[in-house]
């Protein structure tokens, strides 16, 4: 009786160990470990750093970008008078990509980014043009409009 | 014996589902965050930033480059990038937990508003314009909620 139930708090023991051990794994997981301040614009985001995110981190990042779209727009926009040529050219763009935004879960982005840079050639593309080339993707463009699309985005990472 | 171990299992897994509960909630306001782990707010923070900066380019891209749209567009979203480089993604964190901790009645707030007042407060913005937008966001975000119960029930129609 002794013997199981020493078995019995050991299973206890290691139940808990596995657990405290998954809970602390999910604490240390960033996505951006290079990341200290909100700027983001002087890291390289492509296909490379996009699969070594993992999935663990790269489903809220994702929901972290469907929600800060519109604040950026915003801010353009806003920075005109709505009587403004400038103004109207910038809230078009941005109804233009919203309204192909309506439809989209950040599920599908998810699976959409992971079959794009499953392609070793589209690794060098830079996750915001990923991002719209699953955005236009999704909302219906051709095939003939996104082999040209796709091209353009990966000669533009080798210019650089 | 045997009884005990599957009631603690039990408890082990209604606690950890508990503490997740809030995490599938579709309305992204003070319940959600606050149901994050670290881990989860801070990938949803850089994520977001990333997100702001896109969605002005997506706006920039359609001005002529040079052009005074473009200049004028660009400077609008420079600025903005240099408050937010002042600031690191853990004190954001902060701020918002604090938000949301400073009263209950915050918690209706959706977060991503919350990212727009503490950036707006930690860039030494004037009280009463933080005072403004907090706010602006209430009464997008609050009005239709009569207490905190009403939150907690809120369900997104999709």
């Amino acid at each position: 009786m002794i013997i199981n139930k020493n078995g019995f708090m050991k299973k206890i023991l290691i139940l808990l160990i596995i657990s405290t051990s998954i809970l602390i794994a999910q604490e240390k997981e960033k996505a951006d470990i290079d990341s200290v301040n909100l700027k983001t614009g002087s890291f390289v985001h492509d296909g490379n750093w996009w699969l070594g995110v993992g999935a663990l981190n790269q489903l809220p990042y994702l929901t972290g970008v469907f929600d800060g779209l519109s604040l950026g727009a915003t801010i353009v926009t806003n920075s005109f008078n709505v009587d403004e040529i400038c103004y109207q050219i910038g809230s078009s763009a941005a109804d233009d990509f919203f309204n192909r935004m309506d439809t989209i879960k950040v599920g599908h982005m998810y699976e959409q980014l992971q079959e794009l840079y499953s392609d070793s050639l589209n690794l060098c593309i830079n996750f915001d043009d990923a991002f719209k080339y699953v955005v236009y993707k999704l909302s219906g463009y051709d095939n003939e409009k996104l082999k040209t699309l796709i091209e353009m985005y990966r000669k533009k990472t080798i210019k650089k | 014996m045997k009884k005990s171990f599957i009631s603690i299992l039990f408890l082990i897994i209604i606690c950890y589902s508990l503490a997740n509960s809030q995490v599938s909630r579709m309305r992204r306001d003070g319940l959600w965050w606050n149901a994050l782990d670290e881990s989860h707010k801070y990938n949803y923070i850089v994520g977001y930033a990333k997100g702001v900066s896109l969605g002005s380019d997506i706006v920039i891209s359609k001005y002529v480059k040079n052009s005074k749209c473009y200049n004028k567009g660009v400077a609008s979203i420079d600025t903005v990038m240099n408050m937010l480089s002042k600031i690191d993604v853990d004190q954001m964190i902060y701020h918002i937990d604090s938000l949301y901790k400073a009263d209950s009645t915050n918690l209706c707030l959706m977060t991503f508003h919350c990212f727009w007042i503490v950036a707006n407060q930690l860039s030494n913005v004037p009280s009463y314009e933080v005072n403004n937008i907090i706010s602006y966001y209430r009464r997008e975000d609050c009005d239709k909620f009569r207490n905190i119960q009403e939150l907690k029930e809120y369900k997104l129609s999709y």
